[in-house]
């Protein structure tokens, strides 16, 4: 085990980072009393099909962050090339291009840009991946996923 | 036996002993409190009598043990020593004298001290007069027997000494000791407190001491040395000698513990005095003494709400310098320190009133702060090696030199375990580090620069500039190149200002040199709160933009691609009013008080058609909403009678006025965006009607850049949970930041109400969310 303590000493100023300055579009914070796991909130960024869509994210810390990456899901359901039906991400810098450069911030900055830039070589969702040429369509389908999930109509 | 001589005692001895006092009205003695009474005749009585009577008792005592020896030497078997039965015999002698009732133990006692105290006051007395010499006018006393020659004074002695010897024989001495000694402690009380006490500009203790030698201990060196064997009693003086010094230095440093605050406040001139209590500190255990009185002291009288922070700072100064004194380790002012420091550290204006302390040219400090010599760094950087030689004893254990260096170390006292700081010798170091940080300092420093330069009578005095530059440099030295270099370009903004203004007036052949001029300030340098919109925007006279605007134009060629943004509502406009009589006025104001009174004026001196305005025409010529503004600033043109007002309408005040408001002379601000410069003036400094608005603290500020984050911590939260209750949101501030947040749940819903207010979230029943 790492020592928790100083984990969670990095986590507290991460918090205080993100908390002071502005990141539009991306916010977290520790979900109850436990620091180690998050409530992330990404909004899509305009002039992407995802523009001003919300979506809840979890982050659960390892005890031994930063040498380790948090993992990331969705909570609410995304319809998106690089997220699966459960919510997980295929993101290399939640894998192995993760540095403890990174941090909560700059991690929820990627995931919000790669809504709108997807992966398109190696889907999670075939289906999405297939589609997003037709961005219209790609957003008919987004919206009501986005609808099915949350009850929100955009 | 024994018990015949006792009866022998108590019946003959006894009555014969107290006869001689027959005559003397011994209740007199009994019923003062003190033996000092007005009756000196009987006194003189009793202290004859006494001596008689004591030889009655000598003779019957040797007669006594010359007949004990004498059974001694015969007794086939005595199984002690001859001592034993001596001291068997003074007791018994004593005690029938004594013990025969209780009002004769206090008699007897009452004359022992009435006695020494006699013979002792009897004996100061001469002392004195042959101190004194012949200089001095002798007091006249009752004492008949002052006016002794000195052959009469030893004969006195003498008869003192041998009085002395047959007490001792008697074993009288050893039951007086407490008498003795507490008329000794009196009299070196009395002469402490009579000598010293509310005087701290002369050294007193070697005085003391010497008197105590001098006097005291020459009396009670007759008493001690005429009894016994010579070098029993020598030893035995000598101890005395010892206990009573170490009651003199405890009793001296009481003395001075007492008044130690005065003698603070009194420094430097008390410096004596504290260097008397210095002897006594290494001497005497006073710490503990010391500490405790001094804390409650200053606590009671200094660090209260009605104390000035400069006067506290005065005296934390003193305090320092003082302590110092009395104990050159530094370790007493950590201790005594603290609570003041604690206490500075909260108040609001201390930093600023350091900083001016400092840069006061005034003030006696800034001598030292001006004194703060580069051999001052270069001790700093030694001791800085030095602490890197020890790391490198660390690796190198070889290193003879180094190892015994490091044996000097010392353990820390108790009382500054906590504290490792070198204290230092120089005030301001001092001071500074009340505060954790500099950078608390320099902010502080820069925006009291900033305001001084832009309160400046004359932006361009060279005089101005150079005191803030030796300030400036003097503050480099301390606390470094990098975190000063704000204020530098501050005062650069000046130096550059006039530059600037000679050349662009030049450039522009421009007749209005002297005219108008435009204090340039660098935006990203100055303190943002010294820049920030004081009013409302309002329209300045069109005569003044258009030359403004000149001015801007041209210097954005000089610096392109810097620009140049004017401020409305800083700088300095010096009118001069000519009235409809033909008499000027002149006045100093504010841009927004001349724009006012500039829409007065009657165009080309048409004196017919007085000027008449509402406060709403005034507004919306002035294109500026904010009307109790513009009346704020009215008012003070109706205080100086140039304006009144009929009706809510407005007009020049005819009776003495009217007309041409001509401007002498407009110095404006205005200030730059892009990636520096800028300019502006500087502000109001009017003869003020208007309120004028407090100065925020930096602290203060500090305590809004505090719920600034807390609020972002707040929206955070809400963002992604989208409802919370006042509980949790308590909850999760305390658990994620502590640091920051110490609020109650109430005040948090206060804040809560005012982020409502502000429409930042909404309350639905008991559940916080953003609002949309």
């Amino acid at each position: 085990m790492a020592d928790s303590h100083s984990v969670a000493k990095r986590l507290q100023s991460e918090l205080m980072n993100l908390m002071v300055s502005a990141s539009p579009g991306v916010s977290a914070f520790p979900e109850g009393d436990n620091i180690f796991n998050w409530i992330g909130t990404i909004k899509g960024a305009p002039g992407t099909v995802y523009d001003n869509l919300d979506f809840k994210l979890k982050l659960t810390f390892p005890t031994d962050y930063p040498f380790k990456p948090p993992v990331v899901k969705f909570e609410t359901s995304c319809f998106h090339p690089n997220v699966d039906q459960n919510g997980n991400i295929c993101l290399d810098i939640l894998k192995d291009k993760w540095t403890p450069i990174y941090n909560v911030r700059t991690l929820l900055i990627s995931i919000q840009s790669l809504l709108g830039e997807p992966n398109n070589e190696s889907p999670f969702n075939t289906y999405a991946a297939s589609i997003w040429e037709n961005q219209e369509e790609f957003k008919k389908v987004l919206l009501k996923k986005y609808q099915e999930a949350t009850g929100i109509t955009i | 036996m024994i018990d015949i001589i006792k009866e022998y005692f108590r019946n003959s001895i006894s009555t014969g002993f107290w006869k001689y006092f027959s005559d003397c009205k011994l209740e007199m003695l009994l019923n003062s409190k003190t033996t000092i009474t007005n009756d000196s005749n009987q006194l003189m009585m009793i202290y004859q009598q006494f001596t008689v009577s004591i030889d009655y008792l000598y003779q019957v005592y040797i007669y006594f043990e010359r007949n004990l020896e004498f059974l001694y030497q015969h007794l086939p078997n005595a199984s002690l020593e001859f001592r034993y039965y001596l001291e068997k015999l003074q007791n018994l002698l004593m005690n029938s004298i004594t013990l025969r009732s209780s009002t004769d133990t206090m008699t007897f006692r009452k004359i022992l001290y009435m006695f020494f105290e006699k013979d002792f006051k009897s004996f100061i007395k001469l002392k004195e007069q042959v101190y004194k010499g012949d200089q001095e006018d002798e007091e006249e006393d009752e004492e008949d027997d002052l006016e002794l020659s000195i052959q009469d004074i030893d004969l006195k002695e003498s008869l003192f000494i041998t009085l002395c010897r047959k007490l001792h024989r008697l074993n009288i001495i050893n039951l007086s000791e407490d008498i003795f000694t507490e008329i000794l402690y009196k009299k070196i009380f009395q002469y402490i407190e009579e000598k010293c006490q509310g005087n701290y500009e002369e050294r007193f203790l070697d005085d003391t001491l010497q008197f105590c030698n001098n006097v005291l201990f020459k009396w009670l060196s007759m008493i001690i040395l005429s009894g016994g064997q010579p070098q029993e009693s020598d030893q035995l003086f000598k101890q005395w000698k010892t206990r009573f010094e170490f009651s003199i230095y405890e009793n001296f440093a009481q003395q001075r513990v007492l008044e130690l605050f005065s003698m603070i406040m009194h420094y430097p001139s008390s410096r004596p005095a504290l260097e008397d209590l210095g002897v006594c500190f290494q001497k005497i255990p006073i710490r503990q003494v010391l500490i405790q009185h001094l804390s409650s002291v200053i606590g009671q009288r200094l660090l209260q709400p009605g104390a000035q922070t400069t006067d506290i700072i005065s005296q934390y100064i003193s305090t320092i310098q003082s302590l110092r004194i009395i104990d050159p380790s530094g370790s007493l002012i950590q201790t005594v320190g603290r609570p003041i420091k604690q206490y500075l550290a909260q108040r609001e204006d201390t930093i600023r009133c350091i900083v001016s302390i400092f840069t006061d040219d005034t003030n006696e400090l800034h001598k030292e702060f001006m004194n703060f010599r580069d051999n001052d760094t270069a001790e700093l950087q030694e001791e800085e090696s030095t602490i890197l030689e020890y790391d490198h004893y660390l690796d190198d254990l070889d290193d003879q030199g180094n190892f015994e260096k490091s044996l000097q170390w010392v353990p820390l006292n108790n009382d500054n375990f906590n504290t490792n700081k070198k204290s230092s010798d120089d005030m301001f170091d001092n001071l500074v580090q009340i505060y954790e940080s500099l950078d608390l300092f320099v902010n502080e420093y820069r925006s009291m620069l900033s305001e001084r330069l832009l309160s400046a009578e004359n932006h361009f005095d060279n005089a101005l500039v150079e005191k803030e530059i030796t300030n400036l440099e003097l503050l480099k030295l301390r606390f470094g190149e990098n975190s000063l270099h704000q204020c530098e370009i501050m005062v650069k903004d000046m130096t550059d200002s006039k530059r600037l203004n000679n050349l662009i007036h030049k450039e522009m052949g421009s007749v209005n040199k002297g005219v108008y001029e435009t204090l340039i300030l660098s935006e990203l340098f100055w303190p943002s709160s010294a820049l920030k919109d004081t009013l409302e925007p309002f329209k300045y006279p069109k005569e003044i933009i258009a030359q403004m605007g000149l001015f801007s134009k041209e210097y954005e060629r000089v610096k392109a691609p810097r620009k140049l943004i004017n401020r409305y509502d800083f700088g300095r406009v010096e009118l001069e009013l000519v009235m409809e009589n033909g008499n000027t006025k002149e006045f100093t104001v504010s841009p927004i008080q001349a724009s006012i009174i500039s829409l007065f004026s009657s165009e080309g001196g048409d004196s017919e058609s007085q000027v008449k305005l509402t406060l709403d025409q005034m507004c919306s010529a002035l294109e500026c909403k904010n009307k109790e503004q513009v009346r704020k600033k009215l008012q003070f043109w109706i205080a100086n009678q140039v304006v009144k007002e009929v009706n809510g309408v407005y007009q020049l005040n005819v009776k003495d006025s009217s007309d041409t408001v001509s401007m002498a002379e407009v110095v404006d601000g205005d200030y730059v965006h892009g990636d520096s410069d800028e300019d502006t003036d500087s502000e109001d400094d009017v003869i003020i009607v208007e309120e004028q608005e407090e100065e925020k603290s930096v602290s203060e500020k500090e305590k809004e850049e505090k719920m600034r984050v807390i609020e972002n911590f707040i929206i955070g939260m809400l963002t992604n949970f989208k409802v919370l209750t006042l509980d949790r949101i308590h909850n999760m501030l305390t658990m994620f930041n502590s640091e920051q947040y110490s609020s109650t749940q109430q005040e948090l819903k206060q804040f809560l109400l005012k982020l409502i207010n502000e429409e930042k979230i909404e309350l639905n029943n008991t559940e916080y969310k953003i609002k949309n």
